[in-house]
């Protein structure tokens, strides 16, 4: 991954495997418009930020080295984007990405830093929702409490998940108790199906669940989502913040906007660290 | 070589003994042999990455991606 501006080679002539193995195919890739995202058509003596924002980052993959490896760069968007890498998909997306002037730098500088890309979790590779979710709905720019909401159906989608695995597992475990049992009290199928209709999980349980089984993230792990968070309470864990913050958001903003005069301003910084925590839910979630 | 879901290097072979200039990289050049992304940084930094691919940082320990 280098920016754009790296593709000047006059600066990078001292860094030769660069030059062979990315830069000079990158040029070649661009200059020739192999993925139709040039913004016009090159001459000879323009720079290739002529035609290309300056911002722009070019991810190269040599595909003969990836033959045995399953690289599918769609599941990789989440964590690119938690280090603020927006997918481009076409010509609009330049002016499309909301751009944070403001934030401090996630990582530190240095131009050969090496980081890991780490894939979303096998269990939600089919669901499409998540992948359209960080290669479309959110590189634009959006009310705050509509960044909220779309990054909160995560926690819907995945709690709904556990819901119906958590069904299942009960359900096999009804079946097996029936079939094992030889019935000859009609009360012993009563405390059967009384045990099976306790399977009544809320929704803050499931939410529990996402968080201390499913991906198992620690409240500690996010200083400054605490810091962020909009209201005053005194949080054990990761589930409490998240649902105080989805039932005030989802049933009471109308109310919170006069209470709180920065509530935008308060929830657009909050957002940017709950961003961060839902690409972690999605590339840890295991199911048991 | 792919191995442990990673990418090592030490075996790679370019073709090229020197560094070539673009004309014999374009002249050479298979749209075939590369994919390519483009990404904007939403932070707006300019800092570049090598980004490795493994299951953790053991894994990507002389990869490359």
């Amino acid at each position: 991954m280098r920016s754009i501006t790296d593709l000047d080679f006059s600066k990078n002539t001292n860094n030769v495997f660069f030059l062979k193995l990315f830069a000079y195919p990158a040029f070649c890739h661009l200059i020739l418009n192999t993925n139709g995202l040039a913004k016009e058509n090159p001459q000879s003596s323009e720079l290739i930020t002529d035609f290309y924002d300056e911002e722009t980052f070019v991810l190269i993959v040599l595909k003969t080295r990836f033959n045995d490896l399953a690289l599918n760069i769609e599941f990789m968007l989440p964590n690119l984007y938690k280090l603020g890498f927006c997918y481009i998909a076409n010509n609009e997306d330049f002016n499309t990405v909301e751009a944070f002037t403001n934030e401090s730098k996630v990582i530190q500088q240095n131009p050969f830093s090496n980081l890991a890309i780490k894939s979303i979790s096998e269990k939600l590779q089919t669901e499409t929702y998540i992948i359209e979710l960080f290669k479309t709905l959110l590189k634009g720019e959006l009310h705050p409490v509509m960044r909220f909401y779309l990054l909160y159906q995560i926690v819907e989608l995945l709690i709904n998940k556990i819901g119906l695995n958590k069904f299942s597992e009960k359900k096999d475990a009804f079946i097996q108790n029936v079939s094992q049992t030889n019935f000859v009290n009609y009360h012993d199928i009563l405390d059967l199906l009384k045990d099976f209709t306790k399977l009544n999980l809320t929704e803050n349980t499931r939410i529990n669940f996402l968080f201390e089984q499913n991906t198992q993230l620690k409240i500690s792990q996010y200083p400054n989502l605490v810091s962020s968070s909009l209201f005053p309470s005194q949080y054990t864990n990761l589930s409490e913040l998240i649902y105080e913050h989805r039932n005030k958001l989802v049933h009471g903003y109308y109310n919170l906007q006069t209470s709180y005069t920065d509530i935008e301003e308060k929830l657009k910084k909050f957002n940017i660290e709950f961003e961060k925590l839902m690409v972690d839910v999605v590339t840890s979630y295991q199911e048991n | 070589m792919v191995k442990n879901n990673s990418l090592e290097i030490d075996d790679f072979e370019y073709p090229y003994t020197e560094t070539p200039d673009f004309e014999t990289i374009k002249s050479s050049f298979s749209p075939n042999e590369h994919e390519i992304y483009l990404f904007k940084n939403k932070y707006g930094f300019y800092d570049s990455y090598i980004f490795l691919l493994g299951k953790d940082n053991k894994d990507s320990k002389n990869s490359f991606g």
